[in-house]
């Protein structure tokens, strides 16, 4: 797996600071707007604030969430497998209580900064809020993705006995040796390329037609 | 006008490995003090407190505690990035001003300092497009070990890289070696289109020396064909580097004392006046000078040595210095400064060979000039299934 590239210029994103202290989000709006990012500012009281709603994007947009808040806000969750907020969370550590700690990390936080917030070390939280929920991101893609071709492993055990089966071949290496090659050429994985066999099978058996095999973009 | 006495520090190593770029900055600075002292309107008198390091790095923090404690607010001061982040906490916890006048690699925006000396922006992107437009896009890097060489390697990496060329190599040695002949080969062997060269002090000069030497010997010609660009070499160097070697450098700087202005001319005109035993003018001495003129303005504007009202004073000044007009950056409290490039003379100057057109905004983080994601080496476009 190609690894990802580090992001180190957040100029053009935007910094939404969740929080009530006057003197952080002061020296955030500062030194954010020094990096190139705009701030805005999302005032709590009682209740948590929702941004569940909102179209928030990873690339667009990091997150400063206060631990010192009476609730944690609400965050939209990214689509794939596993709970993690759709953007980059920067803990604000006032409190430095296991409780605090533990809330920030559920929210998702992916890097701390601790209050009173030191100018000289918001770049090095932002580097690392993320970058690291970029690699979290991914290692979630990736375990969703083999998770998806555990499910399929017996696809490929139907579509060897299958090729098996109607070439005549003895030899299971051969016929895994084919698709392997079929898959390729179709840009798809083996398990997926195997479940696309078996199940065209299927319809084919259901309608009663028979036709070449078609390959198909992965896109 | 009522004259104010304000004690200022100044602290440059004028001994030690970087010695000779130290006292060009003592110099400098002390030149803008007497300027200012002088000038009955300035309404200032700046009352200097000088320490010596001598490029020793334990040595800065006790120093600014010193002058911290001696009743002093304002500190113009410190040439490498190293000293500078040991003194930084000790002016912020005390809620004192430096004022640093030297190019550094940025990513630095402290409250508790002003810089007068070039961001990144300032001396790299104009490098690399003379480079990259005259010689060829292969680079052969050498740095000082620490922080300056790897982030000025790191930025020149990116910039190549995007125009499609390569770096062939990065080699870093302690500040203060002086054996290169190993890393000649190597640069040799690799063939590049032209050497980029991080290393300061006496580590430099020997390897100015070693390689032209190296070339002669096999009977190349190093100026035009692994000519060795820097964004730290300045005339004060020059003469370090000794004759036989000092010609047909490249340097990106701000300032070269060539720079045909009345303003300059004056400025250099002075310099070698009050200091005739060298080191000569440079970019670092200007910077230095720059930042002493600014202290004084801003000291006077704001009325006293307040920290935060020398600060609001300070926002958006503008001077006329022998670069040019220089304007203090508000938000990140860097300067506007004019890019040049430069060939070293064999009589210890520099020939102007590109300009800015006009002074350009301080980029400390490269928000502007920068790639969003790192950039590395194409890859191929394959695509595992």
């Amino acid at each position: 797996m190609v690894p990802g590239r580090f992001v180190q210029n957040f100029s053009h994103r935007r910094a939404i600071l969740v929080s009530n202290d006057d003197r952080a989000i002061a020296t955030l709006t500062a030194t954010l707007g020094r990096l190139g990012l705009t701030v805005s500012h999302r005032p709590t009281k009682d209740e948590a604030a929702d941004l569940s709603q909102e179209p928030l994007q990873a690339a667009e947009v990091v997150l400063f969430v206060d631990g010192d808040l009476a609730r944690a806000p609400v965050l939209p969750l990214s689509d794939g497998s596993g709970p993690m907020p759709r953007v980059p969370v920067v803990g604000l550590v006032g409190v430095e209580a296991p409780s605090r700690l533990r809330a920030l990390m559920q929210t998702g936080a992916t890097a701390f900064l601790a209050k009173p917030v030191y100018a000289g070390s918001v770049f090095s939280a932002l580097y690392l809020a993320v970058n690291e929920h970029a690699a979290k991101a991914d290692q979630l893609a990736a375990i969703g993705a083999h998770e998806t071709r555990r499910r399929q492993r017996r696809f490929v055990i139907k579509a060897v006995l299958k090729l098996m089966r109607e070439r005549g071949l003895d030899d299971d290496d051969a016929a895994f040796a084919i698709l392997r090659r079929e898959s390729m050429q179709a840009r798809l994985s083996i398990e997926a390329y195997c479940q696309f066999v078996v199940q065209r099978s299927a319809a084919l058996s259901e309608s009663g037609a028979d036709g070449p095999l078609m390959s198909r973009s992965a896109e | 006008m009522a004259t104010v006495r304000y004690p200022i520090g100044i602290l440059f190593s004028a001994t030690g490995s970087y010695g000779t770029v130290g006292r060009t900055m003592l110099n400098g600075a002390l030149m803008a003090c007497d300027e200012v002292n002088r000038d009955r309107s300035s309404g200032v008198e700046l009352v200097p407190t000088i320490v010596d390091p001598a490029s020793v790095l334990s040595a800065y923090a006790p120093a600014v505690e010193a002058m911290l404690d001696a009743g002093i607010r304002h500190v113009v001061g410190c040439y490498t990035s190293s000293s500078r982040k040991d003194v930084i906490p000790i002016f912020e916890k005390r809620d004192a001003l430096l004022w640093y006048p030297a190019h550094y690699e940025g990513f630095e925006s402290s409250a508790n300092v002003v810089y007068t000396g070039t961001a990144p922006n300032h001396h790299m992107s104009p490098l690399v497009d003379y480079l990259v437009s005259r010689f060829g896009r292969k680079a052969f890097c050498v740095g000082s070990n620490y922080i300056w060489g790897w982030e000025s390697n790191r930025v020149l990496r990116e910039d190549v890289t995007q125009r499609g060329g390569k770096v062939l190599a990065e080699r870093y040695f302690a500040v203060g070696e002086t054996d290169f002949s190993a890393i000649i080969e190597a640069i040799f062997e690799a063939n590049p289109d032209f050497v980029f060269n991080a290393l300061i002090g006496q580590s430099a000069y020997a390897f100015f020396r070693q390689f032209r030497q190296a070339c002669l010997s096999r009977g190349i010609d190093q100026k035009t064909r692994f000519p060795i660009a820097s964004c730290n070499l300045s005339e004060p160097e020059l003469a370090e580097i000794g004759p036989g070697a000092v010609d047909g450098h490249l340097s990106s700087s701000v300032y070269f004392a060539t720079i045909a202005t009345p303003v300059n001319r004056a400025f250099v005109a002075g310099y070698q006046r009050s200091f005739p035993d060298g080191p000569t003018v440079s970019a670092e001495a200007e910077a230095a000078y720059i930042a002493v003129r600014f202290l004084a303005k801003a000291l006077r504007d704001a009325g006293g040595g307040d920290l935060a009202a020398v600060k609001a004073a300070l926002a958006g000044q503008s001077l006329e210095a022998p670069q040019g007009r220089v304007t203090i950056d508000p938000e990140t409290m860097h300067c506007y400064l004019t890019p040049r490039i430069g060939r070293s003379r064999a009589d210890g100057q520099f020939d102007i060979l590109v300009e800015a057109e006009r002074p350009v905004r301080p980029d400390p983080y490269l928000v502007h000039a920068a790639a969003p994601l790192e950039v590395v080496a194409q890859r191929p476009m394959l695509r595992v299934v």
